[in-house]
């Protein structure tokens, strides 16, 4: 149930990222504007909005990969694990992935 | 109003099959489209500019253009922190002169447009029981997923030369 709801919130709430993305893109059409677009984003806080994106993509598909191979592969009582799967693979990839991302924002000011 | 019981069952349940078996295999795509769209535009690749080679594409960009120049030295467009890896216009320029990548991006245009919109009507249908109200919502999404997608499309396209 936890699964199923938070599989159907991060899709809707991809839908709507997904649709202001592909509006941000007609700005490739003009270096300038696609730089100044770029640079919307390059902040702290869209970095961090970055990684939370990745966190949300990365359950979504890994749950959604689980709720196809469950349907085809696997007995009931095996759901549990491969749930915990899923959350494992979420939490490496988002970590993995997010490091590069927030380095130049909030981990090297910190180095000496 | 006839509900869905009054329809003939077939009927609405086969809909429901299809938008159903579209989810899976537009997710399945989706994940190989996804992966690599993750490496190549937010990961520290070569498909990104690095501090030095920003700055480079920043002055040549500002030389050829004095829109640019101006927007650079209004702070609208800043340059890169160190160790920091920015998508740049040229870059995704060289990319997509490669008709593999063009084609790639278009697919994956295209998959996450019909598996998004058709999840927002897989789920809107869960709510809305009225027929007409749910041939309204289909045809919505679907027309969505249409002018996302065209649009989308006209990006890609005017990027390199083919
Ligand atoms: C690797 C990528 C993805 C995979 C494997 C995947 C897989 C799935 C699957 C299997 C479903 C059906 C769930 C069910 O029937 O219970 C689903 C639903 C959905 N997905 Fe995705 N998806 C992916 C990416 C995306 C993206 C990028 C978006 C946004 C554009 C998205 C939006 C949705 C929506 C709105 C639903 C409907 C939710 C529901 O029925 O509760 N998905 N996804």
């Amino acid at each position: 149930m936890g699964a199923w709801l938070l599989h159907r919130l991060t899709g809707l709430f991809l839908v709507v990222y997904l649709v202001l993305h592909i509006m941000g893109l007609r700005s490739l059409a003009d270096p300038a504007s696609f730089e100044i677009y770029v640079t919307t984003y390059r902040n702290p806080l869209f970095k961090a909005a970055e990684v939370l994106l990745l966190g949300t993509v990365a359950f979504h598909a890994f749950n959604g990969v689980r709720i196809i191979l469950q349907d085809m592969f696997f007995r009931s009582d095996r759901h549990k694990l491969l749930l915990y799967g899923v959350l494992v693979l979420t939490a490496a990839v988002t970590l993995i992935g997010g490091y590069p991302i927030i380095y130049p924002y909030f981990i090297a000011p910190l180095l000496p | 109003m006839k509900t869905d019981q009054e329809l003939p069952e077939t009927q609405v349940s086969r809909t429901r099959a299809v938008g159903w078996l579209l989810q899976r295999l537009t997710g399945v795509g989706l994940v190989l489209f996804l992966a690599l769209h993750f490496w190549v535009q937010h990961m520290p690749t070569g498909f990104l500019a690095t501090a030095e080679e920003y700055r480079t594409i920043m002055r040549e960009l500002g030389e050829a253009d004095p829109g640019f120049a101006g927007a650079v030295a209004e702070g609208k467009i800043k340059e890169a922190l160190p160790g920091e890896h920015v998508i740049t216009s040229r870059k995704v320029l060289e990319r997509l002169q490669n008709p593999l990548w063009k084609t790639v991006d278009i697919l994956l245009l295209l998959f996450a447009v019909m598996h998004g919109m058709n999840g927002l009507n897989n789920v809107l249908g869960d709510y809305i029981q009225r027929p007409l109200a749910r041939n309204i919502v289909l045809v919505s999404c679907w027309a969505a997923a249409l002018l996302l997608s065209l649009q989308g499309l006209v990006s890609i396209m005017e990027v390199g030369n083919w």
